[in-house]
């Protein structure tokens, strides 16, 4: 199993990136790279080459879903470990996520100690 | 492990009260785009992208609301949400309309209730105030040695700056200590208590707060190095020049309080500007941050700020072209620029450098080294910059950078609505003290007086030595009357001072002419309307203090 080092955080809310940052970055110590939407993710996927991906749900332009579709026709990433991240966790709806190919979903708000430790788990988990 | 927590807890608060303040204005969004529903003639399709732009507006707010704690406004947004959610696509009654509309209702009424909580809340950004009046703070010199030696003239002269001086025994020293009531200590080597103390308590006394002053009329280099290893911060010669022991006061004062640094980021990406915003905020530095390069230069001008964090890669406008800009204008020389850059490639870092950038920082870098990083780089520049806009016989702002201060003020006194005076103030009859007692006494009445102005006027006013026997102060936020109550009374501070000299002792005085800001709006009309009142001074003979008209 590879170790979990670089993640791309898809998330349009500028207040809730700068959160991110912190719980990931500080906290996490994780290399993170911030993107505000879908199709700025699809540019900059390639080039970081992330070990995994934490979309948003609920973005204008490209969703989460349609970003997650999107990125799998990238070389490369057709496996590549994904985690939603909503304010929607109805059962109903995380089964959705999953079914896409998501390892994971993680509900907002998140708690901000403890949102790296949670991706851990998740990657581990997914990974294992 | 425990300080990062700290930290980050701390970062995380900033970022809290941080949202918290731009709740109402999120507020307003939502408040508009409910607009539509509100009139009774809106179409549908109206309506249907007002309900659309109303569930995406209360889904963010209900997750950031959320995160940053503000549990009350994260769940009432939801109700918002998930009405709109049900709402849309569909045909909608009145009822649902007021449904809606309800709920926004309930929204502004939660936000407005986290104001009040937050309030009340300990976190506050970091701000810069400053009284009003005069320096209300008087400190005492807590005076160690026999108290039939320096101390009694001591206190005389000290006093005309300013400072009370207090003696106590050596047992009492360090009980006696506290740095809300001393500016510093001054131990006498020389004297009969403390000749032959033991080594540690000679240590304790040498380091009671930033670091006590030596006195001692032994002025060899083996007393001078054990004055360094017992701690103290300076060293003065007996019998002691009392404009040295305040500029040491002064030195000791400035390193207890430095002044926040003032950082602007100028980042497209908001997240990272805020981010670092957040970072350096928490260590104590005054931020701003734009995202924004084509408004840049106004807030450059606003801000004032020490050092610019600039992204390299902005769309419009790269980093290394507003740089360019920014350097094309004097008046902004000395601001120092660091580039913030996931840039890898080292030509391209050469080639930004060469548009007027000092440094590079990597965007990667972690928050405490981001901290460290840009607090060595906005050290070295104040102490660069210092030596650039110092005057060096005094220490004060020189001509050019007491201009470049009257700007600013204008800036700050129009933006905020509020109101200052400009004093100029000039020795009467100095020639004739430098060829009565020489050039050194006339320097010794200058430094004197910009001391005496340093002790009496808020590290918040600008003084300047405009050349010669001319100064010139910038009085924020203060009115006609009171400033000049303010000059007055350091002019007979000034009067009764008595300077010493080989053939005898001797005083000064000045004269002083104020103007004031918003009555004059320019640099021109304040100095000219300041000058007229010096002459006016000077005319009615000397030692005065008049409005100019």
């Amino acid at each position: 199993m590879s170790e979990l080092n670089k993640i791309l955080y898809v998330e349009d809310e500028p207040d809730i990136q700068a959160v991110a940052r912190i719980a990931l970055e500080t906290v996490g110590q994780f290399t993170l790279e911030i993107c505000s939407g879908g199709q700025e993710a699809l540019d900059k996927a390639a080039d970081f080459d992330p070990d995994l991906i934490l979309l948003d749900v609920m973005m204008p332009g490209l969703d989460g879903p349609d970003t997650l579709l999107e990125l799998r026709k990238l070389a490369g990433f057709e496996n590549k470990p994904v985690i939603f991240m909503t304010a929607k966790v109805m059962d109903s709806e995380v089964q959705r996520y999953l079914d896409l190919g998501a390892i994971g979903v993680i509900p907002k708000p998140f708690d901000p100690m403890g949102l790296a430790s949670q991706v851990k788990s998740i990657w581990q988990e997914g990974n294992g | 492990m425990a300080d990062t927590e700290s930290s980050v807890q701390e970062q995380l608060a900033l970022l809290k009260a941080s949202f918290g303040s731009n709740l109402t204005e999120r507020f307003g969004e939502i408040r508009d785009a409910a607009a539509p529903l509100t009139q009774p003639t809106a179409n549908a399709d109206e309506t249907a992208r007002a309900i659309d732009t109303l569930q995406a507006l209360a889904h963010k707010l209900t997750g950031s609301a959320g995160t940053f704690g503000f549990a009350k406004v994260s769940q009432v947004a939801r109700t918002l949400e998930t009405k709109s959610g049900e709402l849309k696509d569909a045909s909608i009654s009145e009822e649902d309309r007021a449904t809606l509309l309800k709920r926004v209702a309930e929204l502004e009424a939660a936000i407005s209730e986290s104001d009040d909580a937050a309030a009340e809340d300990s976190v506050q950004l970091p701000t810069a105030s400053a009284p009003v009046s005069s320096k209300d703070e008087e400190l005492a010199v807590l005076y160690l040695g026999d108290v039939a030696d320096a101390s009694g003239m001591l206190a005389d002269r000290l006093a005309e700056f300013g400072f009370q001086v207090r003696h106590v025994s050596r047992k009492e020293a360090s009980a006696v200590w506290d740095p809300e009531t001393f500016a510093v200590a001054i131990v006498d080597l020389d004297s009969a208590e403390w000749r032959d103390a033991p080594t540690d308590e000679i240590e304790s006394a040498a380091r009671l707060g930033n670091g006590s002053i030596a006195i001692s009329s032994d002025q060899s280099f083996d007393r001078r190095l054990s004055a360094v290893r017992f701690g103290f911060a300076s060293f003065l010669p007996t019998p002691l020049e009392v404009t040295a022991v305040v500029a040491a006061i002064d030195r000791n004062l400035t390193a207890r309080t430095p002044d926040p640094y003032r950082i602007l980021i100028i980042d497209d990406d908001m997240s990272l500007a805020k981010y670092v915003e957040v970072v350096l905020g928490g260590a104590g530095m005054i931020t701003e941050s734009i995202t924004d390069p084509f408004v840049a230069m106004d807030t450059i001008r606003e801000f004032c700020p020490e050092l610019i964090l600039l992204d390299l890669n902005m769309p419009g406008c790269s980093g290394a072209e507003l740089a360019s800009v920014i350097r094309q204008q004097d008046s902004l020389s000395s601001v120092s620029i660091v580039f913030l850059s996931s840039e890898s490639d080292p030509s391209r870092q050469i080639a930004a450098m060469h548009t007027g950038g000092d440094d590079f920082l990597p965007k990667s870098l972690r928050a405490e080294h981001l901290v460290s990083a840009v607090e060595a780089r906005a050290n070295r520049f104040r102490q660069l910059r210092s030596m650039l806009v110092s005057d060096s016989l005094t220490g004060l702002l020189n001509h050019t950078a007491t201009k470049h201060q009257i700007e600013v003020e204008i800036g700050r006194a129009k933006r905020e609505q509020s109101l200052f005076c400009l004093v100029l103030i000039d020795i009467d009859h100095f020639k004739a003290v430098n060829d009565t007692y020489g050039h050194s006494c006339g320097d010794q009445v200058i430094r004197s007086l910009a001391l005496l102005l340093k002790q009496r006027f808020r590290s918040t006013d600008v003084i300047g030595r405009l050349g010669g026997e001319e100064f010139g102060l910038v009085l924020s936020g203060t009115g006609r009357e009171d400033a000049l109550r303010i000059v007055n009374e350091v002019r007979e501070t000034f009067a009764a001072m008595r300077f010493e000299t080989d053939t005898g002792s001797f005083s000064a005085t000045f004269s002083a002419g104020i103007s004031s800001f918003p009555e004059q709006e320019t640099v021109k009309a304040l100095s000219d309307v300041a000058d007229h009142g010096l002459y006016a001074s000077k005319d009615a003979g000397r030692n005065r203090v008049e409005f100019g008209d």
